[in-house]
């Protein structure tokens, strides 16, 4: 590790302290995502090697953040495993407070359709790959300024991510921060579908608009009603079977809102797509890849933004 | 495992079978000869294996057919005689279960070794700062990799075809069988040659059903022809599996299918691989 000068202490992984780094002979900047490995426990955390494995398949695409390599050091006679990340400036959620929180200081519409378009596409990039990320939220977002005048989003922290073979064997449900986690999650479905991240994208499409997390619930229950309040209580007509989840009851038979009134800022191309994101059924759900091709991006320079995306991907996209 | 296995790291790591003949070196050197590496090889995938079932559900096939594929990866640059390979057959299998998303505890894999310590006198039981250390090992030997598509998920879709599912089960002096339950079995023993290393997931199932069709006596032929897959590379791996049976034994019957004792039997024809080894060590 001689080879990094630890700069700061950035954060906090899913399992273990976040540094800034410089690379000594190149002086590029990198992250540092330091995992301890409990010798007397089980080794490796399975999150660490999670994210390992899947970003060696997901790197390749600029719109998920680039693992540089891993290092195996001793430190104080303990082993350490130290992932080495490209470095961004920013995430997403500290992007967003520095212009001021709150619906007062909205963002400018063109950096809000960048943004989400480069998050599609770097979910898109996952999900082509058989991988949902499960933990989608502006803290795992990374953002920075200084590319060709144009500001880049990266997609990090897959510590939760999953390769998804089919038939998706059922998976323990507590992982999804709660404001961004779907409805099926909530209600115990145990056979969810890269449709999840899906809802986590609306709900960050929504807080780019509001400036303000759009569903902040603070348990389970709270969630759903957040949910259920703005976009009406899910009947058998909208979302068959929901009433046969696990964790379904009777809840308040709520209608759905006008979102072109709680989004009076956002064009209503854009809150088409903000629906289609939020549809009930999973299974009716917009997907990553018909997204990229809605109509709210049509006035997008889209191939300025591809311009971000790597060499590779671009040559065999065309 | 994942869906895509065409942009994986996976298909860039399948090594051509030539490259696979300048593997064991070091073995060869010390005056092991390739059919005891053979024989070596199918022993401890067959030990992965029977630790699996030893879990009682615990680890499932796939979880297995992981495992076997990181000790044959691992077994591309290394030696038997540098590396222990009857302590990193365990520890493959702790690793896969962590990257399938299904982790064993370290004790629990202990007690399964245990379990089986009488059957397998000849496999040291680990202890926990041994298996971490080779955790690290096989992590820096195979580089982080540790998505692995497996032809489980090709077998079944394959197996879902209506021509393949109304075909009727044979009559066999143990039994009858299905096609499916002979697939199944054949691929589960193919992880004894390295052809996991060398060929496409969905290759490798359908090589699986064109032995087990052989096997069953039912043509298979037509529905193949109907495919839009690399018959050639199937008529290879099938060639190669069959090549292994003919000469390691003949691991598919009906009954051992089902395996009561399928590894008693190859007990005895590896452990002579086996002492051979522990006088090389």
């Amino acid at each position: 590790m001689d080879q990094y000068e630890k700069l700061e202490k950035i954060g906090e992984g899913t399992y273990g302290k976040v540094y800034k780094a410089r690379e000594k002979n190149t002086g590029r900047l990198v992250a540092l995502k330091k995992t301890r490995l409990e010798m007397e426990e089980e080794g490796v955390p399975s999150t660490a090697l999670r994210e390992v494995s899947l970003l060696q398949m997901l790197s390749e695409s600029n719109h998920v953040v680039k693992l540089l390599c891993v290092e195996h050091v001793e430190e104080h006679n303990k082993p350490v495993l130290y992932l080495v990340f490209e470095f961004l400036s920013t995430d997403l959620k500290k992007w967003m407070d520095k212009t001021g929180k709150g619906p007062s200081n909205p963002l400018g519409k063109q950096v809000i359709k960048s943004f989400m378009y480069q998050l599609i596409k770097g979910v898109a990039h996952c999900h082509k790959h058989g991988v949902m990320h499960r933990d989608l939220k502006p803290q795992n977002l990374l953002v920075d300024d200084e590319v060709n005048g144009q500001s880049l989003l990266k997609i990090a922290d897959l510590g939760l991510g999953r390769a998804f073979s089919i038939p998706i064997k059922s998976y323990t449900h507590e992982i999804v921060t709660l404001w961004y986690r779907a409805p099926e999650v909530l209600l115990g479905c145990t056979h969810y579908s890269p449709a999840v991240d899906m809802w986590s994208v609306a709900c960050i499409f929504a807080e780019l608009v509001r400036k303000q997390a759009l569903f902040p619930g603070d348990s389970e229950l709270q969630q759903l009603l957040h949910i259920f309040k703005l976009l009406g209580t899910p009947s058998e007509e909208v979302w068959p079977g929901v009433s046969r989840l696990k964790d379904w009851h009777e809840f308040p038979n709520w209608t759905a809102q006008d979102l072109h009134k709680v989004f009076p800022n956002l064009e209503p191309e854009g809150v088409d797509l903000m629906l289609a994101m939020f549809e009930f059924d999973p299974a009716k759900r917009v997907s990553a890849k018909d997204a990229l091709k809605h109509p709210y991006f049509d006035n997008l320079d889209k191939e300025r933004v591809d311009e971000l995306e790597s060499e590779v991907i671009r040559a065999r996209e065309g | 495992m994942a869906a895509n296995f065409w942009t994986s790291a996976h298909r860039k790591l399948l090594v051509p079978r030539e490259r696979l003949q300048g593997s064991h070196k070091a073995d060869l050197e010390k005056g092991l000869s390739d059919n005891q590496l053979t024989q070596l090889q199918a022993y401890l995938i067959l030990y992965i294996g029977d630790l699996a079932k030893a879990s009682q559900q615990l680890v499932r096939q796939r979880v297995a057919a992981t495992a076997c594929t990181y000790f044959h990866r691992f077994y591309v640059k290394n030696n038997f005689c540098e590396h222990d390979p009857r302590i990193i057959a365990p520890a493959c299998l702790y690793l896969a279960s962590k990257a399938e998303e299904s982790q064993i505890q370290a004790k629990v894999l202990f007690q399964m070794m245990k379990k089986l310590s009488a059957r397998y006198h000849f496999m040291p039981i680990l202890e926990m700062k041994q298996l971490l250390d080779l955790e690290m090992v096989l992590l820096e030997e195979l580089d982080f990799h540790l998505v692995v598509f497996s032809p489980y998920h090709s077998l079944v879709k394959f197996l879902a075809d209506p021509k393949l599912a109304a075909m009727p089960a044979t009559t066999t002096k143990t039994g009858t069988m299905t096609l499916a339950e002979c697939c199944w079995a054949v691929l589960n023993d193919s992880y004894q040659t390295t052809i996991c290393l060398t060929y496409a997931p969905h290759i490798i199932a359908l090589a699986c059903i064109s032995v087990a069709a052989a096997l069953l006596h039912r043509d298979v032929t037509a529905w193949m022809l109907g495919l839009q897959a690399d018959l050639d590379q199937v008529f290879e791996v099938t060639l190669e599996i069959t090549l292994f049976f003919d000469r390691y034994g003949q691991p598919i019957s009906a009954e051992e299918c089902r395996r009561p004792d399928l590894s008693q039997g190859c007990d005895a024809r590896a452990r002579g691989g086996l002492r051979m080894f522990a006088l090389t060590l």
